[in-house]
């Protein structure tokens, strides 16, 4: 009887603290969000409204730095070929186009010399960051502006290097290879880079989703909202993850993460942190971190900005093997970068990365996706047992989901307010829907891969993944 | 508690759906507004694509009569971006007799910070006693962005006081946008004196001294030449190297020795600068103290250098082929790799 009243205290007391660390996650994430919320809407209003691009052309074109694009290609014969079409038509006064084709096993580099008409060079460069050799490197007698390099394989961050190394533009620009920048994107995102050039060392613009739009020789020529439901979600995701936690970060100069699918980087910078790192998981969020404890170190004062006008266009997984596989990427990435850089949380010396940035990762990527799945599990299973009032449970439920809502709402103001480009009051009508409906089920579905990267980061397993391409909408299909 | 938690998830979802059905509204009227928009602006263009071929004034301005002022005064100077000459300034003057300079006159001072620095750029097309009064007040604008493009627009219209005075009122401190270039670009050969000035100007940062350099080196006003070879030995590797440019942009013969000099540098930005220039100003000479760069710590220092070599000829080419058929180095790297890629 004594034995099962302590059992019973016991299970009270676990319960208790399951709960408490629970909930406080919980209250620390929503404390986050609705900060960033608040942050975010104050950067746009104190943005001036978007010049358009034929005035920024008429200001900036005689002082816009020369920027190299690097696009790492690995089995990208479905999208490359449209993406360099939308490269060399880019709106910018000097730069040029860098294909690496890190050893595809598809037709990659033929699809490329057929379409471009390309024949090899020889063409010095720096070796200053390491990368797998170099086979060849590729270029069009007719058009300086595209130049492919053919390597082997080594993945993404080797072959960024090899495009680092090979570029000589003061900045360069890196794109995945299977997105489409907008015509005007360039010029908006060497902005900060031309009003504050001595203090930008990198710049960080919108992702977008292309499942469903339309594309033609490289540009967007119809936006659609993607009809299948998951590439929905992951727009109203992506809204979140741009338009409201970058942005916010970006105004108080503590920005994680350039994605690595775009962001323009001053290149000795880069060069002087040893570039992106190699066999890294979350390649992107490294060099920024990087990026960040080195100015640090140097005392040298530094910008990172995110702007939200700059688009690029990216094709969105659509089914659930695919997202569920790069999600548990990302996940093992932030927490390979949490730990690699661990030095730098909660320590002064790296001020606001160290005290607010850092501490940030740890909350929603670290104890996050740990938290929350363990209250999907163990709040319902503590009121089946007659621990938790049901009362409470039902009204913490209700307050999780209320609040999600709330924010993704946010987050479609700010769209509404910044971008607005989603066409008719329609696409805005099922955004909100999505916004809705995603908290049911999608949400618990994310953090479920997000614990499987947990555990896959705890393995250590590296495996990268397919991701396989369907290729652009074209408007002549 | 419990109460707390439930009235506070009532009230976020009665605010999201508040929110949302405010969006939804707002969007069908914003789409409504900017059809009315596009359709006043097609109405623009065909007007002033009438013009152009019949020139019929009377015709035009009973046109533009039914057009807000406001869509004339932004997508007016859309369409004048692509025309030049007389045609351009004959829109100009309907546009200045409808009184669109008063409309972007109320948009430098009232506007948002965008809109008061295209304001500032249209203003160019009104040459007047109160466009410049205009833009002299903005010269105190509180937007470092709108300063500059105002002093831009005034350096265009060659109506820019003192340089130091606009200097004072763009400020030196936190002055950091490239578009100072612009700025400096606008003063005539006779105010070269000016930029001088701001190119030894200790108030001014290596950004500013550096972009006065450039457009001085830029002017091909040999009268330069002895100053900004002085500025070669500024302690500011910056501006050195902004100075070793605009000698070689200058490319007068006499500056071989600076250039050579500059090759030294302890800092590897002026000796890149060198090394581009030193083919610019035909520094034959140069030859030994380039083949030595081959062997630099520096990528673009060793790359300029081999580059520099290849453009002097026979003797710079049999050179970089004996460095490249030694034995493994840096220097024979380089000198093959540039050799394989000017030869191509």
């Amino acid at each position: 009887m004594t034995l099962d009243a302590d059992i019973t205290a016991f299970l009270f007391d676990v319960a208790f603290w399951v709960a408490v660390i629970v909930m406080t996650s919980g209250l620390l994430q929503t404390l986050v969000y609705l900060a960033q919320l608040l942050v975010a809407t104050y950067a746009l209003m104190r943005r001036p409204p978007v010049a358009r691009s034929s005035l920024l052309w008429h200001r900036f074109a005689d002082v816009a730095p020369p920027i190299a694009i690097i696009v790492p290609a690995y089995n990208e014969q479905l999208n490359v070929t449209e993406t360099v079409h939308s490269l060399l038509s880019m709106e910018y006064p000097s730069y040029e186009v860098i294909i690496v084709n890190d050893g595809s096993r598809d037709r990659t580099l033929e699809v490329l010399i057929e379409a471009f008409q390309l024949r090899q060079v020889s063409r010095s460069y720096e070796e200053s960051l390491e990368h797998q050799p170099i086979r060849g490197i590729y270029g069009n007698p007719t058009n300086d502006r595209l130049t492919v390099i053919d390597k082997e394989n080594g993945g993404k961050a080797d072959a960024q290097n090899a495009g680092i190394n090979v570029s000589r533009a003061p900045l360069f620009c890196v794109i995945d290879g299977d997105s489409i920048l907008e015509n005007d994107a360039l010029l908006r995102a060497s902005q900060p880079f031309i009003e504050d050039p001595e203090r930008t060392i990198a710049v960080g613009g919108t992702i977008r989703i292309a499942n469903n739009s339309t594309f033609e020789r490289g540009s967007v020529t119809e936006v659609r909202l993607p009809t299948r439901l998951l590439p929905l979600f992951q727009v109203i995701e992506y809204l979140r993850a741009f338009l409201m936690a970058r942005l916010a970060w970006s105004r108080i100069n503590a920005l994680m993460l350039i994605s690595g699918a775009f962001g323009v980087f001053r290149r000795g910078d880069v060069i002087a942190v040893g570039g992106f790192t190699q066999g890294s998981m979350g390649e992107d969020l490294d060099l920024v971190l990087k990026l960040h404890r080195h100015m640090r170190q140097i005392r040298k004062d530094y910008r990172i900005e995110f702007i939200p006008e700059p688009v690029c266009w990216t094709e969105a997984p659509e089914t659930l093997a695919v997202l569920g596989r790069q999600r548990s990427r990302w996940q093992r990435g932030a927490l390979e970068c949490f730990f690699r850089y661990r030095g730098m949380f909660m320590n002064p010396r790296y001020g606001r990365i160290g005290l607010l940035g850092m501490v940030h990762v740890f909350i929603v990527d670290v104890v996050g996706p740990v938290a929350e799945v363990l209250g999907y599990i163990l709040i319902p299973l503590f009121w089946y047992l007659g621990i938790l009032n049901l009362d409470f449970l039902l009204a913490y439920t209700a307050l999780v989901f209320v609040y999600g809502i709330f924010v993704s709402v946010g987050s479609l103001v700010l769209e509404e307010m910044e971008l607005r480009r989603f066409p008719n009051a329609r696409d805005l009508a099922i955004l909100l829907l999505a916004a809705i409906v995603e908290n049911f089920g999608y949400r618990q579905l994310n953090n479920f891969w997000r614990i499987r990267g947990c555990w896959q980061f705890l393995r250590q397993d590296n495996s990268w993944g397919e991701m396989p391409r369907t290729g652009f909408n074209s408007s002549s299909n | 508690m419990l109460r707390l938690v439930w009235s506070l998830s009532i009230a976020l979802a009665l605010t999201s759906i508040f929110v949302m059905l405010v969006l939804i509204v707002r969007r069908v009227i914003v789409t409504r507004l900017e059809k009315n928009r596009n359709a006043a602006k097609a109405r623009l263009n065909a007007a002033l694509i009438r013009f152009t071929a019949d020139e019929d004034k009377e015709k035009v301005l009973a046109s533009l009569s039914g057009i807000p002022k406001t869509v004339i005064a932004d997508a007016g100077f859309e369409f004048l971006a692509l025309l030049r000459g007389n045609e351009r300034r004959e829109i100009e003057e309907v546009f200045a007799e409808i009184g669109i300079q008063r409309v972007i006159r109320k948009q430098l001072r009232q506007g948002n910070r965008s809109q008061r620095i295209f304001a500032a750029e249209r203003l160019t097309a009104f040459p007047a006693a109160e466009t410049n009064r205009a833009l002299l007040a903005a010269l105190r604008d509180r937007s470092r962005q709108v300063r500059i493009a105002a002093a831009i627009a005034l350096g265009e219209m060659q109506a820019l006081p003192p340089l130091a005075d606009v200097m004072n009122m763009i400020g030196y401190r936190g002055q950091r946008s490239a578009r100072i270039v612009d700025l400096f670009q606008t003063l005539g050969a006779e105010r070269s004196e000016e930029l001088r000035s701001v190119a030894l100007d200790i108030r001014a940062n290596a950004l500013m001294r550096s972009a006065a350099i450039a457009v001085l080196g830029q002017t091909g006003d040999y009268s330069h030449l002895a100053f900004i070879r002085e500025m070669t030995r500024d302690e500011s590797a910056d501006i050195a190297a902004a100075a070793v440019n605009a000698v070689g942009r200058l490319a007068h013969p006499s500056s071989a020795p600076t250039v050579i000099e500059a090759l030294r540098h302890a800092d590897w930005r002026v000796r890149s600068e060198a090394a581009q220039a030193v083919r610019l100003v035909g520094a034959r000479d140069a030859i030994p103290e380039l083949t030595t760069l081959l062997e630099d710590a520096e990528w673009p220092v060793r790359y300029w250098a081999a580059h520099a070599l290849h453009a002097f000829g026979q003797e710079g080419i049999d050179m970089l082929r004996s460095i490249a058929e030694g034995d493994p180095s840096r220097s024979q790297r380089t000198a093959s790799m540039v050799m394989a890629e000017d030869a191509a």
